[in-house]
């Protein structure tokens, strides 16, 4: 009898539809990332939508509002580590470690508190290492893990 | 506005009333009273209406949430919804809503019913409390007071209003409500409340005799207390006896057996609608109780239809039992004797070697079960020993000490093993009438009622 449930309407959420809504928004941010010798073509932008439906996907999340790649590439794309060769693979990386660590903090850090942190530890302490930068954000997370918040997290 | 071609109209009973939504949708498009187009709109609309809770919810701090959260407040929109359709009054109008509308705007409507419904409740359980059948039956106060309040301070209507939260433990004779949310909780209390305004028309110490006909321990069985009341009373008036305190006696039972054997079904709903009536007539019963009475027929009439055939009507018309009537026995520890009076006892039952002799010594001296117990442990009696002594026990000394070892089971000392041996070689001695009041005694010695 209780055949019924809540997926009615969310299903819609996954199509294609959204991706090439996020390529678009991705593609916007060319202009800004040209500052820096960094522009996406329209296959790489559709890759990066691809890469973030297959994060949400992992970590069982769903976008509602808006979005965070293009935000990501905002806050990156003018850090002295990234360069044009390996734009898109750190992009890539980004935005899995992104929804990762989302979840990882049990949804209470913001996403623009969550991309600050990673942009200021991929500059700083990690000196543009995605591999130091995921070992910080395990640490981050088991900061919240053990009660903390993070304000009080301190970096290394 | 584009009007689908009508196949026929929606039948209620074809609705899922805990998803009411979901089931009119997939009605209204088998009717055909729902194009396609006007499907997928409303999908967009949800979704509209869930990004919007989704960023309410997160503050307007995240863009993504776990998907498991999203199914959630998607349940609940679609829940809160539906109580909003169920408001008109036919499916066929809630259609008409739902395509002239905006989905949005019926969710806000149904967010306020659902909070109204919330207030109704709160003014149902505090009328309830007020007038509390006074029972020993721990589900009873403790699902009306602790668990509903333990709902109201949990429930959030705004993002989960179809959770109930709390195990309602306590069996209303309705069944458990098909709701969810809010409605389960107002539907749940709307029977508690005809049900107690039913019960507290007799007095507490008749229902508690009552309900000791069925068992006891009833204070801690999930039981509903309102159908054996509401049977006894209707057993009573059949027989035109008064129905005021709940007496039927086992005498009855053969009258009742009669009245109600060979009947159809519709045969006996409609002997205890009469019974009903009169009961009325003679105890006033307040109306809500009378409806709900009214309701309750058929089930009724199918539990004694049943009972009827495994001869069993004894256990639907009950018998009151008068536990304060049963003699009651009086047992004690006892004093203990003084640390140095126990010690020497213990060095001189070591210094003999007759059996004979220390039994004799241990029931002269020892005057309290805690010491017998003691000794039995501390000095190092055999299966000889044992056997005397227990044989030499008076039978309340004999019953307290069965009552403190049931069962072999953890038993690791040997003294332990030849103590219980010995009782079990007393016992096994007993006619059938003995032993069954050793069991009582035990049995209450458990209940503390001794």
């Amino acid at each position: 009898m209780d055949h019924y449930n809540s997926d009615f309407a969310l299903v819609a959420i996954r199509s294609s539809f959204m991706e090439r809504k996020t390529a678009n928004k991705i593609l916007a941010c060319n202009e800004e990332g040209g500052k820096y010798g960094l522009v996406l073509t329209e296959q790489q932008a559709l890759a990066l939508a691809q890469t973030r439906t297959n994060a949400l996907n992992e970590n069982k999340r769903i976008e509602l509002n808006g979005g965070i790649v293009d935000k990501l590439i905002l806050a990156f794309c003018n850090s002295p580590y990234i360069e044009k060769d390996t734009y898109e693979d750190t992009l890539h990386e980004l935005i899995r470690l992104f929804y990762d660590l989302k979840n990882n903090t049990w949804d209470t850090v913001s996403d623009n508190d969550l991309i600050e942190f990673m942009k200021h530890a991929f500059n700083g302490y990690c000196h543009g290492s995605l591999e130091l930068l995921s070992g910080e954000a395990l640490r981050l997370s088991e900061h919240i893990h053990y009660g903390g918040t993070m304000k009080t997290f301190k970096e290394d | 506005m584009e009007t689908p071609d009508r196949l026929h109209s929606i039948k209620a009973e074809s609705l899922n009333p805990k998803y009411y939504f979901q089931s009119l949708i997939e009605q209204a498009q088998f009717c055909g009273l729902l194009l396609d187009r006007e499907l997928s709109v409303m999908q967009g609309d949800l979704l509209l209406i869930l990004a919007a809770q989704a960023n309410q919810w997160s503050r307007g701090e995240s863009s993504s949430i776990p998907l498991e959260k999203a199914q959630d407040m998607m349940a609940s929109i679609l829940f809160v919804i539906g109580i909003q359709l169920k408001s008109y009054q036919t499916p066929e109008q809630a259609i008409d809503m739902l395509r002239s509308k905006p989905l949005k705007m019926l969710f806000e409507n149904g967010l306020k019913l659902a909070r109204r419904k919330m207030a109704v409740s709160h003014y149902l359980q505090k009328k309830i409390l007020d007038h509390l059948l006074n029972t020993p039956n721990v589900y009873y106060r403790s699902t009306i007071a602790d668990g509903i309040n333990g709902f109201f301070k949990l429930y959030r209507p705004q993002f989960a209003a179809h959770e109930i939260h709390i195990t309602a433990d306590y069996p209303v004779f309705m069944g458990r409500p098909e709701l969810e949310g809010i409605e389960f909780i107002e539907k749940y209390l709307r029977c508690i409340q005809a049900e107690n305004a039913f019960c507290i028309c007799f007095a507490p110490q008749d229902i508690h005799r009552l309900l000791c006909g069925l068992t006891q321990d009833y204070r801690n069985v999930p039981l509903n207390i309102f159908e054996p009341v509401l049977l006894s009373a209707l057993g009573l008036v059949i027989q035109e006896r008064s129905p005021k305190q709940l007496d039927l006696d086992p005498n009855d039972l053969p009258f009742l057996y009669r009245y109600f054997s060979a009947q159809s079904g519709n045969e006996v709903q409609d002997r205890l609608k009469k019974a009903l009536f009169y009961l009325n007539q003679k105890m006033d019963l307040p109306q809500i109780s009378m409806q709900y009475a009214l309701l309750c027929i058929p089930k009724l009439a199918a539990t004694i239809l049943n009972a009827v055939k495994m001869k069993t009507l004894d256990k639907v018309f009950l018998i009151p039992a008068y536990p304060e009537r049963e003699s009651q026995i009086i047992l004690s520890y006892g004093d203990r004797m003084s640390d140095r009076d126990y010690q020497k006892l213990v060095e001189r039952i070591f210094q003999t070697d007759s059996s004979e002799e220390k039994i004799t010594l241990i029931l002269n001296t020892v005057h309290s079960l805690a010491d017998l117990l003691d000794i039995v442990s501390d000095t190092k009696l055999y299966e000889n020993d044992f056997d005397l002594l227990i044989n030499a026990l008076s039978p309340s000394a004999f019953v307290m000490l069965l009552s403190q070892y049931p069962n072999d089971d953890f038993l690791d000392r040997e003294s332990e093993q030849l103590l219980f041996a010995a009782l079990q070689k007393r016992k096994q001695r007993f006619s059938m009438e003995e032993n069954k009041q050793v069991d009582q005694t035990i049995k209450a010695l458990q209940r503390d009622e001794i």
